[in-house]
């Protein structure tokens, strides 16, 4: 039986410090939750996003005051309704975007702009169709001035560990939805990165190939030979959110803020049917089902 | 001179291309109805279009004169030259816009057309028409410009002894240049930029109007995040229609059909209408052709040996005049790159530049011409004893075609999707590596199109550059060989059939360079370079 912990609407917390460790017990109470500062990855504080006003209608604030921490081998999530801000606060952890207020850190220095070391994985799926499978995640070294020969093996290997060894000549429309998703996320590993950002990444595979995904992303994402400490989930899929995070963060309200943040330590490969699952399951649901609070 | 006048014909030129933009868009849409409903049109029409709109208005020039002048002659033969030059600016465009809307009318539309039981006229009216307006208000963009680029050359045209001309603004404009009258010059140009800019602002605000009212597509109005892909600024949705045409020619998607199957059941009235403009077209073309028949047997058998005896000669002149016409769309290319990469990566200075250059874009260069030539031949004569002459051609040509190619590349590189900025950001690209590895294969489609629509418009620039008789005081603007300066020379001496021998020759140039350059590049564009099969979204 999982206990969930969380903090509710209530106040914004303290910073906490814990080293979250997966239990196999399927048990994470809300006193687990604290978190070493020594063992974050990435940081995010008093995040605030509007967009810009347009003629005649003023700025809309998107969410407010969010604080996120991502540790070493963590795999994060974020969930929340449609319009929460959930792609732009990624968007804002990878420097694409740059907040109205607030500052992002990894391991400890500012993110000012987009670099290989935080790496998004889109949910529109982007490959570059005139090239092959092998030369959009070689499109991941050129920056590096990796040598031809090198970038081309650690292309084919980045493919062989996604499983489309078979696949390096295939032009993107020759692929199926999920294999295309496999050589976004080979591109992504080929980077070599610290930190891996997806956005809701299985949203447009069907439900088949997105189930066989979600089974083998966290062994892909953290493998041996992956250089990745930490990857942020972006999803309103809650199903998924507990099939894959090891902590949570809820976001509800116009603007949005974190009404809530649990950990989920449920063993691997987790049991879809198993009521710990279902009752991390219903606690996410519980959360978006709270009347929106205004901060 | 009476600002009166000048005033009048500005109204006048205006009336005669708005009259004649309104006939192409009413004969575009019976012709693009007829190739949805009838195969063998369509195999024959969408060539023929695509090939009349390779060849410069200038080249029409001695049809013209056997089928107007010669034959109805007087002020009515001079007028109707005069709109069949400025029609023949403009209808081609127009006509691509109407078919090409018509075919990708979406397929639950056509349903519902079918299943109530719309007949041929309230299937125009109520589906056909309206799903074209969008595009065709955009394609009026470059219609207008393009008319008025050639206002000067239509209006008025001198062969042998004779000068044929009809009243309105290119007129007055040729006239004051001649007599050296620069202070009408000025305001008749400045009338001109007056009727340039507000029809650059109200065919902004039709266009946007249309595509909110009967635009499928809105995609490009919900941007909530800034960034380049998201600098879809209004000016794109109000000038992407002409270009986007032609993406949509390379990117059909399986929402798009034929609707040729999905076509209302003939109706009588639709059988009537359909025809009747069969009757329409075979009249014209009847008569056009007797004309030209008339014109081959007039030329007596000793001419027409010298004329293949002229052939090669006129060949290398052709040949000259493609090296040039290369070399301008070579400049107006790595320009248009250049200024487009940063307009499009940099929204604010997009949202001043680009409808500048749109507006400076309609600005007729043949107006003003004359005047930059008077203004710098005495430095240039000088500074480049040996090619002036050819850097006028290429400078005319230049602003005849520049903006081609611009708002192509422009568009396309606002087209490419924010996930694909994203990535090279991410990956930290160099501006090298963006440029060869996504920028250019991205746009390569609209490239194509611009590339095309860039070398068509450059003719029309060296066309009227090549020769152009006192263009400041006595001094004429003559290169040294050139097809163009062929056709003037020989209009101007009064000899017909040479200038439409070369016509001739250049026209089946130009039909097979558009098949086998042209269409296999577009091949290639719609095979591989489709961006938008980049992003996949289920």
């Amino acid at each position: 039986m999982a206990a969930v912990g969380g903090r509710g609407s209530q106040s914004q917390p303290e910073p906490r410090s814990r080293t979250p460790t997966l239990g196999t017990t399927g048990a994470l109470s809300a006193e687990t939750l604290e978190i070493n500062r020594a063992a974050i990855e990435l940081e995010c504080t008093r995040l605030s996003y509007s967009y810009p006003a347009i003629k005649g209608s003023p700025a809309k604030p998107v969410f407010h005051g969010i604080d996120i921490k991502v540790c070493k081998n963590e795999l994060v999530a974020i969930v929340g309704p449609t319009g929460a801000g959930k792609s732009t606060i990624l968007r804002c952890l990878g420097g694409f975007v740059h907040p109205n207020e607030g500052h992002v850190y990894l391991h400890g220095q500012e993110v000012l702009r987009p670099s290989s070391k935080i790496v998004l994985i889109h949910q529109s799926i982007a490959t570059f169709p005139w090239m092959t499978a092998l030369d959009n995640v070689k499109l991941a070294l050129t920056c590096k001035k990796v040598d031809e020969k090198e970038a081309e093996r650690t292309a084919a290997a980045m493919l062989d560990l996604v499983g489309l060894g078979a696949n390096k000549s295939s032009y993107p429309k020759e692929l199926s939805g999920g294999m295309r998703q496999k050589v976004a996320v080979a591109r992504a590993l080929a980077a070599s990165p610290s930190i891996l950002l997806m956005d809701e990444p299985f949203v447009h595979l069907d439900e088949i190939a997105a189930e066989e995904l979600r089974r083998e992303i966290h062994s892909l994402v953290f493998n041996p030979e992956s250089t990745l400490d930490a990857v942020v989930l972006v999803s309103h899929n809650l199903t998924e959110v507990v099939e894959l995070a090891d902590r949570v963060y809820v976001m509800n309200g116009s603007p949005a803020t974190v009404i809530d943040e649990f950990g989920i330590d449920l063993p691997r490969p987790r049991a879809l049917r198993d009521s710990s699952f279902l009752l991390s399951v219903d606690h996410l649901m519980g959360d978006l089902n709270t009347p929106k609070t205004k901060p | 001179m009476e600002p009166v006048l000048v005033v009048l014909a500005t109204l006048a030129t205006l009336g005669r291309v708005w009259l004649l933009i309104g006939l192409s868009i009413l004969s575009g849409w019976a012709l693009a109805f007829l190739s949805i409903r009838s195969r063998a049109f369509e195999t024959v029409y969408v060539p023929l279009v695509n090939a009349f709109e390779s060849i410069p208005v200038i080249a029409f020039l001695p049809i013209v004169l056997v089928v107007f002048v010669s034959r109805l002659g007087g002020p009515l033969g001079s007028e109707l030259a005069a709109d069949f030059l400025v029609f023949d600016a403009v209808a081609w465009n127009v006509w691509i816009g109407a078919y090409q809307s018509f075919k990708t009318v979406p397929e639950h539309l056509g349903e519902v057309a079918e299943n109530y039981n719309f007949g041929v006229v309230r299937t125009l009216w109520n589906l056909f028409i309206p799903h074209s307006i969008p595009r065709i208000t955009s394609n009026l963009f470059s219609s207008f410009a393009d008319a008025l680029f050639y206002i000067s050359v239509s209006e008025v045209f001198t062969i042998g002894l004779h000068t044929y001309s009809t009243f309105g603004i290119g007129t007055l404009i040729v006239m004051f240049t001649a007599n050296g009258d620069i202070s009408d010059l000025i305001l008749a140009l400045t009338a001109i930029g007056v009727a340039v800019i507000l029809t650059t602002l109200a065919l902004t605000r039709l266009s946007r109007k249309a595509v909110a009212r009967y635009g499928l597509d809105t995609r490009g109005d919900i941007t909530t995040r800034p960034g380049p892909a998201n600098a879809r600024s209004r000016w794109l949705r109000a000038f992407g229609g002409p270009r986007r045409r032609i993406s949509a020619r390379l990117t059909r998607t399986a929402a798009e059909r034929d609707l040729r199957t999905g076509a209302p059941t003939p109706t009588k009235t639709g059988m009537l209408v359909k025809w009747g403009v069969y009757a329409i077209l075979l009249g014209i073309a009847a008569y056009i052709l007797y004309g030209a028949a008339q014109l081959i047997v007039s030329v007596p058998g000793t001419e027409w040996n010298s004329l293949f005896a002229q052939t090669p000669f006129l060949l290398l002149s052709m040949g000259a005049d493609y090296l040039r016409v290369f070399a301008v769309a070579g400049a107006a290319l790595a320009v248009s790159i250049t200024l487009g990469y940063y307009l499009a990566t940099h929204p604010r200075a997009n949202e001043f530049v680009a409808p500048v250059v749109q507006t400076v874009a309609a600005y007729p260069a043949p107006t003003y011409f004359p005047l930059f030539v008077g203004a710098t031949i005495g430095f240039l004569v000088v500074a480049f004893p040996f090619g002036y002459v050819e850097l006028y051609v290429f400078i005319l040509g230049f602003l005849a075609c520049f903006y081609y190619v611009f708002f192509d590349f422009w568009i396309g590189v606002q087209a490419i999707p924010s996930e694909f900025w994203e990535v090279m950001e991410n990956h930290e690209l160099t501006f090298r590596q963006r440029m060869r590895r996504v920028i250019l294969p991205a746009t390569f489609p609209y490239l194509i199109t611009g590339i095309s629509s860039t070398i068509n418009s450059a003719w029309a620039g060296i066309a009227i550059g090549e020769f152009w008789p006192n263009i400041v005081g006595n001094r004429t603007l003559v290169v040294q060989i050139g097809m163009m300066k062929f056709i003037g020379e020989n209009l101007a001496a009064g000899n017909v059939a040479s200038a439409a021998w070369v016509s001739l020759l250049f026209a089946v140039v130009v039909v097979i360079y558009g098949l086998f350059f042209t269409r296999n590049l577009m091949d290639l564009a719609r095979r591989r370079y489709v961006v938008e099969e980049g992003v996949y979204a289920g």
